[in-house]
């Protein structure tokens, strides 16, 4: 679905512009702007400090001092979830927008049965009342794929797998029928096998219920699956930004081009050492001057050290951020460009 | 989860815990070093020898030559307060120490060891903390005598079983490291594992004991004064100056409340060094 | 046929679990190690690899069976002697700043093993260590840097520096890159690969990632619930494994193609709920 990049489609769940996020006096996050359509799927990709986390932190208002959002806006549909109170923001939450981490003991209360706190969330966000919330935990879980979902209901998280756990706790994220997701790794802490099979929940809830969903990964395999546009971020700012089909093609970007490159596949040449990016992902403090990703770029130019790359339209669709990114990488023709069809 | 975020959520983790405050702690050492500098700085503060008497001038109120009053034999309060502060800091100083030596010790060999050893150690630590101290000081301090030393090797011995406990305990959540892994795997032999892998990691757990032990030592101290089995006069600590006092209520109240004050500042400063301290260990261990 | 540098026989590892179960974390294992070799050991979490490790490494106690390392029997040998094999044999965890003391700088961290066997003098180590952080890419200057001033990439560096420093024949890599960003994870696998051509190294490589695994084994055995499942050469296992589990862990790997991924996750959404028996 290309409803992310073309406005006069249905409505956008979520529309980030100019989101910047700050320490103190240090940035974290700067300039950020991306948008999600009702039912669409975006990865925001990155390593360590490329504040994708921080972005989602600060979509849900879950940031607190000294981190605090520095400008742009969150339009949540069309509510700016910057203007609300504490309440109302504390009522969106977990409502219309709900937020899955990395690792499901951060959101599961291990002295509770699951159903109990699957029917804790229901009840905050809807007027069911106590049997009635149950029986719809109950269905919740059978949703996300639980098999025996009434007996498993009544176990207390340390009784269930990892895999399982991460189930329940996207059970509770949908129990308050939200418009967008936002998961955070939701699939690092998995084994290979339970991974899959959690995408493949994710795009299943993301396509029957349209719910529109923000993953955060630094796994570009994972990413490719799921996504219908991806963001690639670096020191805290989007550097590329694209339909999967054609980023992944095309990378017009150094550092997309640089991670595509350096992922680990079956397909990796035994003979050479592995293609790497020299040096390391910077911390905010110690941001280069002009293009961030300048002193780890194979292309680099002394231009690039002065002045900071806006980011632009690219040939092929999408926006990147890069002086040379037209004269690397020549108008794709056909195949990439065309591939606006649905998921 | 990357490093800001992770920042963030701790930021808001943090919170939830004992709020850590700088002013507040800033204000304890303040006043504990202040407490601590003048009782040691007592000859030259002081107007009048803590043991010269004036029996005329006896149960006199604070005035301008006696600042907190004068006691029964008519020696000036603060004088005495202040060479008695010294008295009690300095077997207090003294039981930390040892509570240190022995308890750390203690502590750690039993985790190093863990099996009978760890059994034994840790179980012979029950059997003396179930042991009422009051008693157990009394036992002792007849049995040898009431000297400075005498008290502080009882109230330092009695601390140290808390003290064993919470070192093993610092120190079994260290030895569950990789870094400590990672020096058996090199070699490293038992004695540079507790000295140089193991101890300086848990200053932090270490530090809140003993502020929390020279509180409990002060109140022993002063416990055992008070019963008469502290320092015996014509020297006085704070304990046995509130004993003395406490018989003259009703002629020099300053008697009794100002050794009383000193007492409870000090428990104060050394209560919120503890709780300080506790938060940012808390916050780095993680 | 000289003999395998490391082998293990028939291990064993079990933990009591309630009252009165059992469970075996390491279910009779056999494998065996030849010299300048990389062995890959692959599972997922609960296989029972890190247990494994550490079992012949003996840093946890195996309740049966048999480590040799050249020859040496490992589990049966006295306190000082296994001190003395340490020199030898060596580890790198994987949580780069969770195994560096925090209290000590670069150059403690890189000295300790030297002081612990006694070797050299002070200035020896002070040459040695220079030259290990050489070894590793580091800068001189690291060596007065501390644990929380060094980023990811760099802290692994350190801890293969310490490894190295008794110059070990024998490093077990458990999970070694799998906590380090994909951009730096490529540069430390090619520092281990180089460090084995330049120093002659044996390595057990642990992980849970298949692909890395090819990447840097000869030999590969794959765990599952304590036991190994099939274990074989790198062309053989990757080519035509005949084990499910193993071909299950190959097909779940996701590449970096959407169009291919996407069908996949499509065509197993269609496929009827009896397929979905989410071990997970």
């Amino acid at each position: 679905m290309s409803a992310a990049l073309d406005p006069a489609r249905p409505p956008l769940a979520l529309d980030v512009r100019n989101l910047s996020v700050a320490a103190g006096e240090t940035p974290l996050v700067h300039d950020v702007s991306f948008a999600v359509a009702a039912g669409a799927r975006v990865s925001l990709v990155g390593e360590s400090g490329s504040g994708k986390t921080i972005t989602a932190l600060a979509v849900m208002g879950l940031l607190r001092p000294p981190v605090r959002i520095a400008g742009g806006s969150v339009l949540l549909g069309d509510t700016d979830l910057r203007r609300l109170s504490r309440r109302q923001l504390d009522r969106v939450r977990g409502g219309r927008i709900a937020m899955v981490y990395q690792d499901p003991m951060a959101t599961l209360n291990p002295l509770h049965r699951v159903v109990e706190q699957i029917v804790e969330a229901i009840r905050l966000h809807t007027p069911l009342d106590r049997r009635a919330a149950r029986a719809r935990a109950v269905e919740l879980l059978e949703d996300v794929g639980i098999p025996d979902a009434a007996a498993k209901a009544e176990a207390y998280p340390h009784e269930l797998s990892g895999g399982m756990r991460q189930r329940v706790v996207i059970a509770m994220a949908l129990s308050g029928d939200p418009e967008l997701l936002l998961c955070d790794e939701p699939t690092t802490a998995l084994d290979v096998t339970t991974q899959r099979r959690i995408v493949e929940l994710l795009v299943r809830v993301s396509e029957e219920r349209g719910v529109a969903m923000v993953m955060i990964t630094h796994d570009l395999g994972v990413a490719a699956g799921f996504s219908d546009e991806v963001a690639v971020m670096y020191a805290g700012r989007i550097v590329e930004r694209a339909e999967a089909t054609r980023i992944y093609a095309e990378p017009c970007h150094p550092y997309t081009e640089a991670l595509l490159g350096a992922a680990c596949d079956l397909t990796l040449p035994l003979e050479r050492p592995i293609p790497t990016i020299q040096g390391q992902p910077p911390s905010p403090g110690e941001l280069a001057g002009g293009c961030s990703f300048h002193p780890r770029c194979r292309y680099a130019q002394p231009l690039c050290e002065v002045d900071r790359p806006l980011l632009l339209e690219a040939a092929g669709g999408g926006s990147v951020a890069c002086h040379f990114a037209l004269e690397r990488s020549p108008v794709a023709v056909s195949d990439a460009a065309d591939e606006v069809g649905d998921a | 989860m990357d490093e800001q975020g992770g920042a963030a959520v701790a930021a808001v983790r943090s919170r939830m815990r004992l709020r850590r405050s700088p002013s507040l702690l800033a204000l304890a050492t303040g006043v504990l070093g202040l407490i601590v500098v003048l009782c040691l700085l007592a000859p030259l503060i002081a107007r009048h020898d803590p043991n010269e008497q004036d029996p005329a001038d006896a149960f006199a109120s604070a005035s301008g030559a006696h600042w907190f009053g004068t006691d029964d034999l008519g020696r000036d309060l603060f004088s005495r307060v202040l060479y008695g502060g010294r008295l009690t800091l300095l077997i207090v100083a003294g039981s930390v120490l040892v509570a240190f030596l022995l308890g750390t010790l203690w502590g750690f060999v039993a985790a190093i060891r863990r099996g009978f050893l760890d059994e034994l150690l840790m179980r012979t630590a029950d059997v003396l903390m179930a042991i009422p101290q009051l008693l157990f000081a009394l036992v002792c301090i007849s049995a040898f005598g009431a000297s400075m030393l005498n008290l502080a090797l009882v109230i330092g011995v009695l601390l140290s079983p808390t003290t064993a406990r919470m070192a093993r305990a610092a120190a079994l959540t260290e030895m569950n490291r990789d870094y400590y892994a990672a020096a058996i795997a090199y070699g490293a032999r038992r004695r540079r594992l507790l000295l140089v892998e193991l101890l300086p990691n848990t200053t932090g757990a270490l530090a809140v004991q003993a502020a929390i032990n020279a509180a409990s030592a002060m109140i022993l101290e002063a416990s055992l004064s008070f019963i008469g089995l502290g320092i015996q006069p014509p020297d006085a600590s704070w304990g046995t100056l509130l004993q003395q006092g406490y018989g003259f209520l009703y002629q020099n109240v300053g008697y009794a409340i100002f050794p009383a004050l000193a007492i409870l500042l000090t428990i104060w400063t050394l209560n919120v060094l503890a709780d300080q301290l506790g938060a940012r260990a808390g916050a780095q261990g993680a | 046929m000289p003999e395998p540098l490391l082998e293990v026989r028939s291990l064993v590892k079990e933990y009591r679990v309630g009252r009165d179960g059992r469970m075996r974390a390491v279910d009779d294992v056999s494998l065996a190690i030849e010299r300048g070799q990389t062995f890959g050991l692959v599972g997922e979490s609960g296989s029972g690899k890190s247990t494994l490790s550490r079992c012949v490494l003996r840093m946890i106690r195996a309740d049966a069976g048999e480590v040799r390392f050249d020859g040496v029997d490992v589990l049966g040998l006295g306190a000082a002697q296994m001190r003395r094999l340490r020199r030898r044999m060596q580890v790198v965890f994987q949580d780069p700043h969770g195994s560096l003391n925090r209290r000590q700088s670069v150059a403690d961290i890189l000295q300790a093993p030297l002081a612990a066997h006694g070797v050299g003098d002070r200035a020896s180590r002070r040459a040695r260590t220079a030259e290990l952080l050489e070894l590793v890419g580091l800068a001189s200057a690291f060596a007065r840097r501390r644990p929380e001033q060094l980023s990811g990439g760099q802290a692994q560096r350190v801890a293969i520096a310490r490894a190295l420093a008794l110059q070990p024949e024998f490093v077990v890599l458990d999970e070694a890159v799998s906590a380090l960003d994909v951009s730096v994870r490529g540069q430390i696998l090619n520092l281990l690969k180089a460090l084995q051509d330049e120093l002659g190294l044996t390595y057990l490589f642990i992980s849970h990632d298949l692909a890395i695994v090819r990447y840097m084994a000869q030999v590969v055995a794959v765990m599952q619930r304590g036991s190994i499942v099939e274990q074989g050469s790198r062309e053989r296992l990757f080519a035509e494994s005949r084990h499910p589990y193993t071909r299950s862990l190959l097909e779940a790997i996701p590449v970096a193609d959407p169009p291919r991924e996407r069908a996949r996750i499509l065509a197993s959404l269609a496929a009827p709920a009896v397929a979905q028996r989410p071990q997970g």
